[in-house]
């Protein structure tokens, strides 16, 4: 079945999701530190928030995020420190 | 001069005015106290502002539109009232330039009383800055705005476990149609009075060895700065290695 594929290590960066998938926000990488990562945090991209979507830009990056109730937009680099578990969809 | 300016409605009308409320738009001198507005981008900062001292100062339904500080006035109760409007910021510890501008002011332009403005569509989200804000401040007052727009939502809030948690009045207001502005400024007038007391929410579970190093620090941010209010803010911004609150200590730009 579908949702027995994703349960496998089901980890990915953030900038991995695609446009029809939710998730939940497991951490921010350890290789984002400091400013960057208090940022992250501060926008709102913190353990356990649900993550979808928003709004794509005509290059695909940045990409906006709907989080907390806020669009957010985040370029694909800072979105790969953001790492996630995405939310099975069943089939139907 | 000022007052012939004035021609909105609500002015005349005998609930919001009952109490001696003049709104004195740009005219900002010789004031009693010094009002903040703070708040997460979009939450409605400038409409408080513009309900509160009659001025137009432009609004937009997007984060980002007051970049720089606006500054107006009202009276109340024969008090004058100088009111700055702040730009939206998220937190108070990282910042982008336009964020900076608000975070200066609350710190280095110690207001009397600061007015947290909260969507109360996005609590949780703006709860992380009303925290920050209360590190730094214990007189504050949370303007819960967007109300209607969160009854629209069905969204309910139990403003007194809310006060009553943060340790701050807690006012819920819909600026957008002046409601729960007179309650607003009876609150940030009996904050400004002392007449309401706050005991704001402080973190507490900070592991041992940070809080001898936080401790040690503020006395000593005591003895050299004695006239600052919140050395414990401090302290926390220097072990992190904040370059602008060390440079704004080296200049002595706090007192």
């Amino acid at each position: 079945m579908e949702d027995k594929i994703s349960l496998e290590d089901n980890r990915f960066r953030l900038s991995s999701l695609s446009e029809k998938e939710t998730a939940k926000i497991v951490g921010i990488s350890k290789e984002c530190r400091g400013d960057n990562r208090r940022r992250l945090l501060d926008l709102g991209f913190v353990k356990g928030a649900d993550i979808c979507i928003d709004l794509l830009s005509p290059l695909n990056n940045p990409k906006a995020y709907l989080i907390k109730g806020t669009s957010i937009a985040l370029r694909n680099s800072q979105a790969s420190h953001i790492l996630i578990q995405k939310n099975h969809h069943y089939a139907g | 001069m000022q007052d012939e300016k004035i021609t909105n409605a609500c002015d005349t009308c005998s609930h919001f005015n009952a109490d001696g409320l003049k709104k004195l738009g740009v005219n900002t001198d010789n004031f009693d106290f010094v009002i903040a507005l703070a708040g997460n981008p979009n939450t409605g900062k400038s409409t408080v502002f513009n309900a509160l001292t009659g001025l137009k100062q432009h609004t937009g339904n997007w984060p980002g539109k007051t970049v720089v500080r606006a500054e107006g006035a009202f009276e109340y109760n024969d008090q004058k009232y100088k009111l700055v409007d702040l730009p939206g910021t998220y937190s108070l510890l990282s910042t982008s330039q336009d964020e900076e501008v608000a975070r200066d002011f609350i710190l280095f332009g110690k207001p009397n009383v600061t007015i947290i403005v909260v969507d109360a569509n996005r609590l949780e989200r703006n709860l992380n800055l009303v925290l920050q804000i209360l590190e730094i401040t214990d007189k504050a007052v949370l303007c819960l705005n967007l109300m209607d727009e969160a009854k629209r939502n069905m969204i309910d809030i139990d403003e007194r476990t809310l006060a009553r948690d943060l340790g701050i009045p807690v006012v819920p207001t819909s600026a957008r149609f002046n409601s729960g502005i007179p309650e607003l400024i009876q609150t940030v007038s009996d904050v400004a009075n002392g007449k309401i007391i706050c005991k704001p929410h402080i973190v507490k579970n900070i592991p041992d060895n940070i809080k001898k190093a936080v401790e040690k620090l503020s006395t000593e941010i005591k003895v050299q700065f004695p006239e600052i209010p919140n050395s414990r803010w401090i302290a926390f911004r220097l072990l992190e290695g904040d370059e602008s609150i060390i440079n704004a200590l080296r200049k002595n730009e706090f007192v």
